[in-house]
């Protein structure tokens, strides 16, 4: 008998043609759950800490501390977000458990990168993932014995400045200043007091720019126009948003004086040919010109061959100055040439000088015209306010700053159950507990998270199981607008407002053969709840019912997480669309690897990417502030 | 740490949010779209390829990955290293370090020679450097071999 008639010997042929395989892409993610003989050649049997970017691989991000250790392992973190006095706070808080067995509330302050305790509970909690929410200016803890509420109340206290006393300024480039102690507004808000006085004696226009600088960087301008005579604004208010450290300095500053004012003109008294100065005009009014500009008119004929050079006098009845000189070459010049004088001089006299000519006074033939400006009479008075020594109806920068926290942390309520689990519903928190051996469902009053007994408030037993004795109450999520789930371990209830004050919560199943045994893993996403299955499959919920989508992963979520399902957590990064489930691997007691699914990429092509990130960790959150 | 951030090449994305993380350490850590370390050290980055042995005409043979082609864009001058192995990942039996040139928003190629033969013949792409490294395409070039092959 031939014992090898069923193989055939394959000869070696060398070489024999190659064979190409072309892969344009790289980025069909993971798939374990085929053979990898048969995946998609953009896709891989084995990857680690890889994204996909351009249809191809690249290095996943990296990460970076934020701020010192803390002294215990972190059992909850959260951002915690609540207004207070019509300001939006954002508090990332990171919850640990004292040695005294309290919890411990610190809070992320990003000015001075480090954690601060916020405050710590009288009340114990257990050393074990902590359920939280913000809601309602609330931030509300569950460790499975108590519902821990932590509210922060920080009256708001009146701070002030004044500008220098006494001061007033009505020249372009003059300000007026105060310094800011301690600063810090709250939101940055900042309420700049001043007056503007202006009287208009000669001229038929002004217009005024205030300029509002911090620390010498304008952040504002204001502009004041008068058409003829006088205008005052008796107390001006500016509501500025700055950054501003204790120490700094806030300034009013005329930016600018522009003026119509009335054209003046003085007629040189000689033309004709002269080498040596003659002073040919006067301004003899008893006005200041517009930006202090005159301009002196004249004709200048060189003739070919030649050339002239021009100097250009003022003189301040104690001086003849030359202004400056210019040299024309041969032709025909019709100019005004502009000098910037001292405006608080009254009266000038101006004067054109051959001061050299190649040919001699053949060469050219000089015709003064006349001295041209434009004349306005102003008084200007900003004045920044001094409430302590001028007696201004304000003070010069007024603003608000955050009191001590007079706010709580400690049991929501003695009427609140022993909640494991939380959830916001509408204006309500539900939550899970045990009763005994009852799995129960209590919600809060409709708008009022604090009362947990008497109307609008209840309790309902869920002990009932269809298919598997094993159901357990395991998680809430809100779905949509209308009603929330609630996830057992091995089906999924719908949650949903009566409309009845006796009965205000309803709960019906929904789903039976589908459950979690990890209840932190459900996750808001667009349009539903993402969860791990307790069948190892990952599944997006929405509305219209569950869609597997852990496809690729399943396998190997079964064979790498075979314990400590309650260890899973997961959270949703809005900017890259991914959803990130943290599972501890082959027995141990956090999370070792991020499996992220890349939703958005399923939306949009409804392909099933996934990859791999390895960390260790105990819980994951996302926030939008550090 | 202030917002937005922006990762290299996505200069309009509206990054408002982070994905943080209470890592064993007690520390608290911030994906950061700007960095390819952890915490400040590197860490490496690996890819593997499916079995390369598709080809109806060879199916059951032995085959060698002769070499690969990859596509890449590169932000420097860098490395990284290709593996090969003939038996589905169990031993990686060859090990090549990859000199890439830096890109300049185009795409370069390089050819990496393997030469690993076996039944289930893979590579696997590991990034190491902390330098951006983008590979996006590979040619993969095989010859079949003999061997028995049970009919």
């Amino acid at each position: 008998m031939n014992n090898y008639r069923n193989f055939r010997i394959n000869i070696p042929e060398q070489p024999r043609d190659l064979v190409e395989i072309d892969q344009p892409t790289m980025d069909d993610g993971f798939r374990g759950d085929l053979m990898p003989g048969v995946i998609p050649l953009g896709a891989s049997p084995e990857l680690s800490d890889v994204r996909f970017e351009r249809g191809g691989i690249r290095k996943d991000f990296g990460w970076s501390r934020v701020g010192n250790a803390a002294s215990s392992r972190i059992l909850g973190l959260i951002e915690h977000k609540f207004i207070e006095d019509g300001q939006t706070f954002q508090r990332l808080v990171r919850i640990t458990r004292t040695a005294a067995g309290n919890c411990q509330l610190e809070v992320w302050d990003s000015a001075t990168a480090t954690w601060i305790v916020d405050t710590t509970s009288t009340e114990t909690i257990r050393d074990v993932l902590l359920s939280t929410i913000s809601i309602q200016g609330q931030l509300l803890i569950a460790d499975g014995q108590q519902i821990l509420a932590r509210s922060e109340t920080r009256p708001l206290i009146a701070a002030s400045n004044d500008f220098t006393p006494g001061n007033s300024i009505g020249v372009v480039g003059e300000s007026a200043t105060a310094i800011l102690s301690p600063a810090g507004a709250v939101a940055g808000e900042y309420e700049i007091n001043y007056s503007v006085d202006i009287t208009l004696n000669t001229g038929t226009e002004l217009t005024l720019v205030l300029s509002f600088k911090h620390e010498g960087v304008e952040f504002a301008t204001r502009s004041y126009h008068v058409a003829a005579g006088s205008a005052s604004w008796n107390h001006e208010t500016l509501l500025a948003e700055l950054e501003a450290a204790d120490g700094d300095e806030i300034a009013i500053e005329i930016k600018s004086i522009d003026v119509t004012g009335i054209n003046r003109s003085s007629a040189f008294v000689f033309q004709g040919h002269n080498e040596t100065l003659q002073w040919r005009a006067v301004k003899s009014f008893a006005a200041e010109a517009v930006n202090d500009l005159y301009y002196l008119n004249f004709e200048l004929r060189v003739e070919d061959g030649h050339e002239v050079t021009l100097g250009f006098y003022y003189d301040d009845g104690i001086n003849a100055i030359k202004h400056g000189e210019l040299t024309y070459g041969p032709g025909v010049w019709r100019n005004a040439y502009e000098m910037l004088l001292d405006g608080a001089t009254l009266s000038y006299r101006f004067g054109i000088s051959v001061e050299s000519a190649t040919g001699g006074a053949l060469s050219y033939s000089l015709i003064p015209s006349n001295v041209t400006w434009t004349e306005a009479d102003v008084d200007i008075a900003v004045h920044g306010f001094n409430e302590e020594t001028d007696a201004d109806a304000a003070a010069g920068v007024e603003y608000q700053i955050e009191g001590a926290d007079a706010g709580t942390f400690g049991l929501i309520s003695a009427d609140a159950p022993a909640a494991r689990y939380l959830a916001s519903f509408g204006d309500r928190v539900l939550a899970l507990h045990d009763d005994g051996d009852k799995q129960a469902l209590s919600w809060s009053a409709d708008g009022d998270i604090t009362t947990w007994a008497g109307d609008d408030t209840g309790t309902i037993f869920l002990v009932d199981a269809r298919i598997d004795p094993i159901d357990d109450l395991m998680a809430l999520a809100p779905l949509g607008s209308n009603f929330a789930v609630l996830l057992r371990k091995r089906s999924i209830m719908r949650v949903f407002e009566t409309g009845n004050i006796v009965q205000s919560i309803g709960a019906v199943h929904w789903i039976e053969g589908i459950g979690t045994e990890s209840p932190f893993s459900p996750t808001t996403v667009p349009g539903g709840v993402i969860f791990l299955g307790h069948d190892y499959q990952v599944y997006y919920l929405t509305e219209n019912g569950p869609v597997p989508v852990g496809g690729p992963v399943q396998q190997t979520l079964i064979e790498t997480v075979p314990a400590n399902l309650h260890l899973v957590d997961a959270t949703y990064d809005p900017v890259f669309g991914e959803y990130w489930l943290g599972i501890p691997e082959n027995g141990a007691s956090n999370i070792t690897a991020a499996w992220i699914f890349d939703f958005k990429h399923f939306r949009e092509t409804q392909q099933l990417r996934w990859r791999k990130r390895s960390l260790s960790a105990w819980r994951l959150a996302t926030a939008s502030k550090v | 740490m202030t917002a937005p951030y922006l990762p290299s090449g996505q200069s309009q994305l509206p990054a408002n949010r982070f994905v943080l993380f209470a890592g064993t350490d007690n520390r608290v850590h911030r994906v950061d779209e700007s960095l390819l370390t952890k915490d400040g050290a590197s860490f490496d980055a690996v890819w593997e390829s499916p079995t390369l042995l598709r080809a109806q005409e060879i199916a059951g043979r032995i085959i060698t990955i002769s070499r690969i082609l990859l596509y890449y864009m590169a932000s420097a001058d860098t490395t990284i290293t290709v593996d090969g192995s003939p038996d589905g990942g169990e031993n990686w039996t060859v090990s090549r370090i990859v000199e890439l040139s830096k890109t300049d928003g185009g795409t370069r190629t390089v050819s990496v020679h393997l030469g690993v033969t076996g039944h289930d013949a893979r590579f696997r792409i590991r990034l190491l450097s902390d330098d951006l490294v983008v590979v996006h395409r590979y040619r993969a070039y095989l010859i079949p071999r003999g061997g028995l092959e049970y009919v």
